[in-house]
């Protein structure tokens, strides 16, 4: 797979709802985390200032010639894993994030 | 930055030049390559360098004189042969290394070789 | 700072400034109108200081030149188109200057104009071929300086200095018909397109890397910028008020490039004006090597070949073939005989179309703290390279209806 195979394709969930065109890649470690969706006006590509839809690729269901195919909602975590709103110390009590 | 740190392939890698670790030019990234795919890890692979990169990013029209003005090779600069990315990629090689030479030294027999302060 | 690292400015500035559409130009807007477009000479100037220096500090900064970086903004498409459109403007302006050293030699001499053509392109190839970059840019600049022959010219003929200096505020004069109106404005976008033309800014850059600039040499790039584009508009200026003084009031319409030099034979003569011929051969010729160098920069840049005259010439195959492929092309224009006076409308034109382009992207760059780190723009930078692009964009957009209503500022 190519970059240009994603770039400028346009992003559409399993529901058909169509949620822009990818205008960004992002990587880290070497591995792709997360595209980036939206209108991708001119101006923003050029101001590199771009917004819209952050899709983790774990989201990714197909990538075909027309489009890319995604689950909106990223997978159910498992139980026990960290939370954003905090973890449990080993004190049992929650930190303050 | 290096190519394992957070970075952004279309604003921050695609359409950079090339510097060997001579600090030579030799080309510009004009595509990159993954491995892997949809339900699995998308990993970077290599960065594709030449006019056959262009083959997805032009009409086909556009494409046509490309190819009749410069061919359509391309050559693969693998992922791990790039220490780092800045407003340009550096490599860890050199171009010839890498068969990112060969236009040059086509180009270089048609030059004499004298003359030049 | 060592005076001699101002020739990168001076050449720019002077092959820039008083190439062959400039001259023509300056000494036709003179007759044409007095002093009353000497305030676009000035707010153009302060247009091509600001994109200049930006361009050099990018150049410092992010080591690379405005062309690279343009692609990695403007991406494949748009980059491409970039390109070709400035390649064209900048062939045709080659071609312009070539035909300007040609019937200069011509003036001079009385040698055959497609003969001296063709000379002239081989010597100034040789030039290039033998002589390392900081050498190229002393030689024709530093030869160029003998246009300074036209700033002695307006001092030696007492001008009304008053007049000259009212001339800075800008104005339309007045009782001019629609046409002369329409005229006016065309004078006005095509001194803005010669004085900013794209060139200019892609030679510097990448001259300032052939000079091997870093962060330290951001304040060489900013008094560079400053002193060498001062000079040319100076020198651009004194030609256009000597036009006023001299052709205006005997309704002389400069239109072959010559007659500019008269400007310096009226007050001193034969020496006068073979000063003045010699300046605007170096200068034209300086301007000739620009336009070539600055496209072969753009083509090796956009596609990542290894560029550059400090190395030598089969250093850099790709990029020496390709300048010496440009000269050819831009020679065989010339030879079809085609009007000096007509490739210099034509270059005007498509280098005002390409401008906006052009500078969009390096004002991007130069904004972007990730390429610039501390030698970002400054809100001072921010604000007049966003008013000069602008003023450009509209140019842009006047600039074909302007030329055809007025029939290329013939009226």
């Amino acid at each position: 797979m190519l970059l240009t195979d994603l770039r400028d394709k346009k992003v559409k969930t399993l529901d058909g709802e169509t949620l822009g065109r990818v205008h960004e890649v992002h990587c880290d470690n070497g591995r792709v985390t997360a595209l980036m969706c939206g209108p991708g006006s001119f101006i923003e590509r050029l101001t590199a200032q771009k917004k819209g839809r952050r899709i983790p690729w774990v989201c990714v269901r197909k990538v075909s010639d027309d489009e890319v195919v995604v689950t909106p909602d990223p997978p159910q975590r498992s139980s026990g894993s960290r939370t954003r709103k905090g973890t449990r110390r080993a004190s049992g009590r929650r930190s303050k994030r | 930055m290096r190519p394992d740190s957070p970075i952004k392939l279309v604003s921050e890698l695609l359409d950079l030049p090339l510097l060997d670790v001579e600090g030579d030019y030799c080309g510009v990234v004009d595509d990159v390559e993954f491995k892997g795919g949809p339900g699995k890890e998308l990993e970077l692979k290599a960065l594709l360098v030449g006019p056959g990169a262009y083959r997805t990013r032009l009409p086909r029209w556009g494409m046509w004189f490309v190819t009749k003005l410069a061919g359509d090779r391309v050559a693969r600069v693998p992922i791990d042969k790039v220490r780092s990315v800045s407003s340009a990629v550096h490599l860890e090689c050199a171009a010839r290394d890498l068969g990112l030479h060969k236009s040059e030294a086509a180009a270089a027999k048609w030059l004499p070789r004298w003359g030049a302060l | 700072m060592n005076p001699l690292e101002l020739t990168l400015g001076i050449m720019t500035a002077v092959g820039g400034f008083v190439d062959i559409s400039e001259l023509v130009f300056a000494a036709k807007a003179g007759s044409k109108f007095g002093y009353a477009l000497i305030w676009v000479f000035a707010l153009s100037t302060i247009g091509i200081i600001v994109f200049s220096e930006m361009c050099g500090r990018v150049a410092a900064t992010a080591k690379q030149p405005v062309f690279s970086l343009m692609r990695h903004r403007l991406g494949l498409k748009l980059g491409l188109a970039t390109l070709a459109a400035s390649f064209v403007a900048n062939l045709i302006t080659c071609a312009a200057e070539l035909g300007g050293v040609a019937l200069v030699i011509n003036y001079l001499t009385g040698a055959p104009y497609m003969l001296m053509a063709v000379v002239l392109t081989l010597l100034i190839v040789l030039s290039i071929w033998v002589l390392p970059f900081q050498w190229i840019e002393r030689t024709y600049g530093l030869l160029g300086l003998f246009m300074i022959t036209f700033a002695a010219a307006l001092v030696a003929i007492h001008p009304p200095w008053g007049h000259i200096a009212g001339g800075f505020v800008p104005q339309v004069p007045h009782g001019l018909s629609k046409k002369e109106l329409l005229t006016f404005g065309y004078f006005v976008v095509a001194i803005v397109s010669a004085v900013m033309f794209p060139y200019e800014v892609y030679f510097y850059s990448s001259g300032g890397i052939e000079e091997g600039w870093g962060p330290k040499d951001v304040l060489t790039n900013r008094l560079t910028a400053l002193i060498g584009m001062g000079l040319g508009s100076t020198l651009a200026i004194s030609i256009l008020a000597n036009s006023a003084q001299m052709f205006e009031p005997a309704n002389v319409d400069p239109a072959i490039p010559g007659s500019a030099a008269l400007q310096a034979a009226i007050p001193f003569g034969k020496w006068g004006l073979i000063l003045a011929l010699m300046g605007m051969f170096f200068a034209v010729a300086g301007a000739a090597v620009e336009t070539c160098l600055a496209n072969a920069y753009s083509i090796a840049q956009f596609f990542g070949w290894v560029w550059g005259r400090h190395k030598k010439p089969w250093e850099a195959p790709r990029f020496t073939i390709t300048w010496i492929a440009i000269f050819a092309i831009a020679l065989a224009i010339v030879l079809t005989g085609i009007d000096v006076m007509t490739l210099v409308e034509f270059a005007i034109l498509f280098s005002i179309l390409v401008l906006p382009l052009t500078y969009l992207p390096l004002l991007l760059l130069a904004n972007d703290r990730k390429y610039m780190r501390e030698y970002v723009n400054g809100a001072l930078a921010k604000a007049l390279g966003w008013f000069y692009f602008a003023v450009i964009t509209l140019a842009a957009l006047a600039a074909l209806p302007l030329y055809l209503l007025t029939s290329g500022g013939n009226g």
